[in-house]
């Protein structure tokens, strides 16, 4: 080191130069500046760009995630198991479960296997899922099943209007009468069982896949839109024909009940309606629900036009909000004693006739059964009456009827109503009740129009039947107005109806039928002169 | 022994650190436009490790003298093989950016480029050797930091610089 160390003490001595760059000092530290911006930027970038990814994924996800829930909530148990539920009762409906009496709450799910029935007067409205609908009439009973995914609705008599929507069919549905196995697409139809085992099916939109599982005919039929018919036990062949206009109405009327299709059962709330007199009949929204107090489900704050109407006392109308659950008791007010109100049986009630039988006419009708003729107005086409001829329609069994029962047979029409009435001699008819009465509009011996009187579950019906030309197809039916009073039993139904039959200028001509009691028919000989022809 | 953490501090001590790499860059590699591209290039990278590696550089000043010279010794690796300039052109240029601070600026700079013109002929890492510990007033500690070499090394390349840088000065004289 030593040789070193004059070059080391001299190197020491150097002072070295000092060099200075202020403005390559300032742009370096700028562009040190800007390299720190875009690291921090393409890191906020990159942040920015992460969040969006991570939120993008968050998003995605949650729609995953809803639609999941959506899917378990909504569609899912649709798919496994359709929700029936309880939306609307009137009147008596009662339900059975593994033979035991089960009650029918508003909004619950009803167990497969159960059986209701919805007797006099009485309708119940069953929601599936969301927006489809069977709304069952009076005197109706159905089973509700599922076996191996397949729902099946077994009517054995009744009824039954079934609204399915399309998007509500992820489940296999079929209808299952005496006689027929009914497959259900998406559709709007009704279909009918009657006591003599009679189905009718009416088809408003859709097609109806009909088999026929009984007696001879084991055939399978599509029923196309707009079109009806009509099976027997012993059906051989099936015609189709053009929907009535009764049965496009009821059927529009079932389809368009907003008012049944409450959005969530949760927020629902359940009005009551209970009217004074109890068998007082039930409009909700112009459509008849049936007689007694109703029980609906509907949304909240949801706005419903009711109407409670019996004969013999004051038209109730009213708009009702519904807030909460809540009972409204609609008491109707009698009208003066010498109205109609003492009839000893309820009569049935049709929004066009109740208005019709109402004040000054039903009061003429009343005081001039005692007479020959029936004038309700001076716009009345009188139709003369008729000695009754009494014969048995089925030919079964012949057995005289006391005359004097059956004094006379009205028939009567104004602009809106025909009116059909029985006097009997005798004043208290109590003991008649029992026997059925068939009043035959014909022509040229073909009955046309069969006015069907009978006394059924203590209380007193009636049904307008009208038969084609041949006897064989019946066209439609129609549930109309009744009453009794001292001698006689009234009944009138819709003139817009029965015009549909009628050919303005024929001549039509009537008889009367009747049945006795357990089966036992009765008739008397057809005094021909005594009949009179109708003039239309 | 400053430490830096971040992209901050970094910059904070760029103010201090910049005079220090300037000159060393300048007087190692004579040249401007080298200088500041070598400048530029060291406090980038340096930087740009911090940011992206986010580590501590416990030694910053070691670290910072590190980056710059292996970008000097790059640049004069590279140079050598392709120099053109004579050493005068080179001083003329560094000229202008002489700090003006002492009345015998021209008699101290000849003494520091007669010294420098011997320097020029030895390998470039010993070069830097000698600009940092007789220029920079590293010590031997330091500088085996910077160079990641043992103290002792540092030490023995120093006497065996100075003797070869000798025998340089010495051949230098006799030519003249």
């Amino acid at each position: 080191m030593k040789e070193n160390q004059e070059l080391y003490n001299y190197l020491k001595t150097v002072h070295a130069p000092q060099f200075k760059d202020d403005s390559f000092k300032k742009r370096l530290k700028n562009e040190l500046y800007n390299i720190m911006d875009k690291t921090e930027k393409a890191k906020a970038e990159g942040k920015a760009a992460l969040w969006k990814w991570r939120l993008t994924f968050a998003l995605a996800g949650s729609v995953l995630v809803c639609a999941v829930i959506l899917c378990l909530i909504f569609i899912a148990p649709e798919l496994v198991h359709p929700s029936f539920m309880i939306s609307s009762i009137c009147g008596e409906v009662t339900a059975i479960y593994n033979d035991d009496q089960a009650a029918l709450i508003l909004g619950e799910p009803i167990a497969w296997g159960t059986t209701i029935t919805a007797g006099e007067g009485a309708s119940c409205d069953v929601r599936i899922n969301r927006s489809s609908l069977l709304r069952i009439y009076e005197r109706s009973i159905i089973t509700l099943d599922e076996k191996e995914n397949m729902i099946t609705i077994q009517l054995a008599q009744g009824t039954l209007v079934a609204h399915i929507e399309k998007s509500e069919r992820p489940f296999d549905l079929q209808l299952i009468t005496d006689n027929c196995i009914i497959g259900i697409q998406s559709t709007t139809f009704m279909v009918k069982v009657e006591q003599d085992k009679v189905t009718q099916i009416a088809l408003l939109e859709g097609l109806l896949s009909i088999k026929t599982d009984s007696g001879i005919a084991d055939k399978e039929y599509i029923l196309q839109s707009d079109q009806e018919l009509e099976l027997t036990l012993d059906s051989m062949e099936i015609s189709t024909a053009p929907l009535s206009a009764e049965h496009r109405d009821a059927l529009l009327l079932v389809k368009n009940s907003n008012f049944i299709f409450f959005t969530d059962v949760e927020k629902s709330v359940t009005c009551t309606i209970q009217p004074m007199p109890e068998d007082a009949a039930v409009y909700v929204n112009g459509q008849k629900m049936g007689r007694g107090k109703l029980s609906l489900l509907t949304d909240k704050a949801q706005e419903i036009k009711l109407k409670v109407v019996r004969q013999g006392y004051d038209l109730h109308e009213s708009i009702i909000k519904i807030e909460e659950d809540k009972t409204f008791n609609i008491m109707l007010k009698k009208k003066n004693a010498s109205e109609p109100s003492e009839m000893q049986t309820p009569r049935k009630q049709d929004e066009e006739i109740i208005e019709e039988h109402t004040g000054e006419s039903n009061k003429k009708v009343i005081s001039q059964l005692k007479g020959t003729k029936i004038t309700i107005d001076g716009s009345i086409n009188d139709w003369q009456p008729l000695t009754p001829v009494i014969t048995d329609p089925r030919d079964d069994i012949k057995i005289d009827i006391p005359e004097a029962d059956i004094t006379r047979v009205f028939l009567a029409k104004n602009s809106d109503t025909l009116y059909a009435c029985i006097a009997f001699a005798r004043v208290n008819i109590s003991d008649l009740l029992s026997i059925e009465y068939r009043i035959l509009i014909m022509e040229q011996n073909n009955p046309i129009l069969t006015i069907v009187i009978l006394y059924e579950a203590k209380q007193l019906k009636t049904m307008l039947v009208v038969k084609s030309k041949d006897e064989i197809e019946t066209v439609t039916s129609l549930i109309g107005d009744v009453a009794s009073g001292d001698g006689f039993i009234e009944v009138a139904f819709p003139l817009r109806i029965i015009n549909k039959y009628l050919s303005e200028g024929s001549l039509y001509s009537c008889k009367i039928t009747s049945r006795m009691p357990k089966n036992q028919f009765i008739t008397t000989a057809v005094d021909e002169a005594m009949l009179e022809e109708l003039s239309y | 022994m400053i430490s830096v953490k971040n992209e901050n501090e970094f910059i904070a001590l760029y103010d201090d650190y910049f005079p220090k790499i300037y000159n060393f860059i300048m007087r190692t590699v004579s040249s401007p436009e080298a200088a500041e591209d070598l400048i530029s290039d060291t406090f980038i990278n340096a930087l740009k490790y911090i940011k992206t590696k986010n580590v501590e550089i416990k030694n910053f000043s070691a670290w910072i003298y590190k980056i710059a010279t292996n970008e000097v010794l790059k640049y004069l690796n590279s140079k050598r093989k392709k120099s053109t300039l004579s050493m005068d052109d080179e001083a003329a240029k560094l000229d202008k950016y002489l700090v003006d601070e002492r009345s015998d600026k021209t008699e101290e700079f000849t003494k520091y480029w007669t010294v420098k013109q011997a320097l020029e002929k030895l390998k470039p890492e010993e070069a830097v050797i000698v600009e940092m510990h007789f220029f920079e007033d590293k010590k031997y500690e330091e500088m085996a930091e910077i160079l990641k070499l043992k103290e002792t090394t540092i030490r023995t390349r120093v006497h065996r610089i100075l003797k070869k840088l000798e025998k340089i000065i010495a051949l230098d004289n006799r030519i003249k």
